[in-house]
């Protein structure tokens, strides 16, 4: 199990990068990650407010068939916080290698 | 669960939220409802899926700042209770001496009852002993005496005591009242 601080800066990223293809709304969003990420449709609801104060993502709202659809938005400093994610995965990602190389060998 | 319902015992769960707070996070539930009714779920299978309210509430709350939780907490129970203390404190010269002239109104009062009572209990047999007075005066001399007499005694003496009683028991309750109308004011100034 995850531990749960990396969990939910992992779950923020994968929101950061659901939105970085486009503006989307709730339910869409958990759609969308279904499948690569466990999300549930009340997990994502605080992963969006922390994202909306830390100034990563905007709200507006679109008329959905007589009613109002919440739209989220990825900022500049959204985007740039999923680069910087990306860019210290690299790190992260190199030493999963070495771990991951060190089971072959155990195995062999 | 119906849709109707699921965010009533929602808005019941989040009851500790400051309300505008609550609001939002309603707003966004009840969006997701009717996104997945669109999606051609049931309102049954929709609730299915959010999850129990109680269960979302303690994900939504958990979330929470304390801080917000302590701030809204204090803020709906503490500061009118504050607020009626210092009222209470401050406004000591204004009720202070009011509370005094009721008091000493209601000791006029009772003093007054009682002056009541006693020249009634005494009129009482006044009246019974003139009777009586009378009563001899006029039989003189025959056998009905002891018995206007007796009678005489009995209204008096029984006149007394009833009036005496109704007189207590009316002092009592109206002691009753007055202790329960000071205690509910108290308990409203402190629930508020």
């Amino acid at each position: 199990m995850l531990d749960a601080q990396m969990k939910r800066g992992l779950l923020e990223h994968c929101v950061l990068a659901a939105l970085a293809r486009g503006d989307s709304y709730g339910y869409q969003i958990v759609r969308d990650l279904n499948g690569f990420v466990p999300m549930t449709e009340s997990t994502l609801y605080p992963i969006l407010r922390r994202l909306e104060g830390a100034g990563a993502l905007t709200v507006y709202s679109v008329e959905h068939s007589g009613r109002l659809r919440k739209f989220y938005h990825m900022t500049p400093v959204g985007r740039r916080q999923l680069e910087s994610f990306a860019e210290d995965w690299k790190e992260v990602s190199a030493m999963y290698e070495y771990i991951r190389g060190g089971l072959d060998h155990d195995e062999s | 669960m119906t849709k109707a319902e699921y965010l009533r015992r929602l808005r019941d769960c989040l009851a500790q939220m400051p309300a505008e707070e609550r609001e939002v996070q309603l707003a966004y539930y009840e969006e997701l409802f009717d996104d997945m009714l669109e999606d051609g779920m049931s309102e049954e299978e929709a609730a299915l899926k959010l999850g129990s309210p109680e269960s979302v509430a303690e994900t939504l709350l958990t979330e929470m700042p304390m801080a917000t939780l302590v701030r809204n907490r204090v803020k709906k129970e503490g500061r009118p209770k504050a607020l009626t203390i210092a009222l209470l404190i401050l406004g000591a010269p204004l009720w202070l001496p009011l509370l005094i002239a009721f008091l000493a109104v209601l000791l006029a009062l009772l003093i007054t009852l009682w002056a009541v009572g006693l020249s009634v209990g005494v009129v009482l047999p006044a009246v019974g002993l003139s009777l009586l007075a009378a009563g001899g005066a006029a039989l003189l001399g025959y056998v009905t005496l002891p018995l206007l007499y007796a009678l005489g005694f009995l209204f008096g003496g029984g006149g007394t005591l009833i009036l005496g009683v109704l007189l207590i028991a009316a002092i009592v309750r109206g002691l009753v009242l007055l202790c329960r109308w000071i205690w509910r004011g108290c308990k409203k100034a402190m629930l508020k």
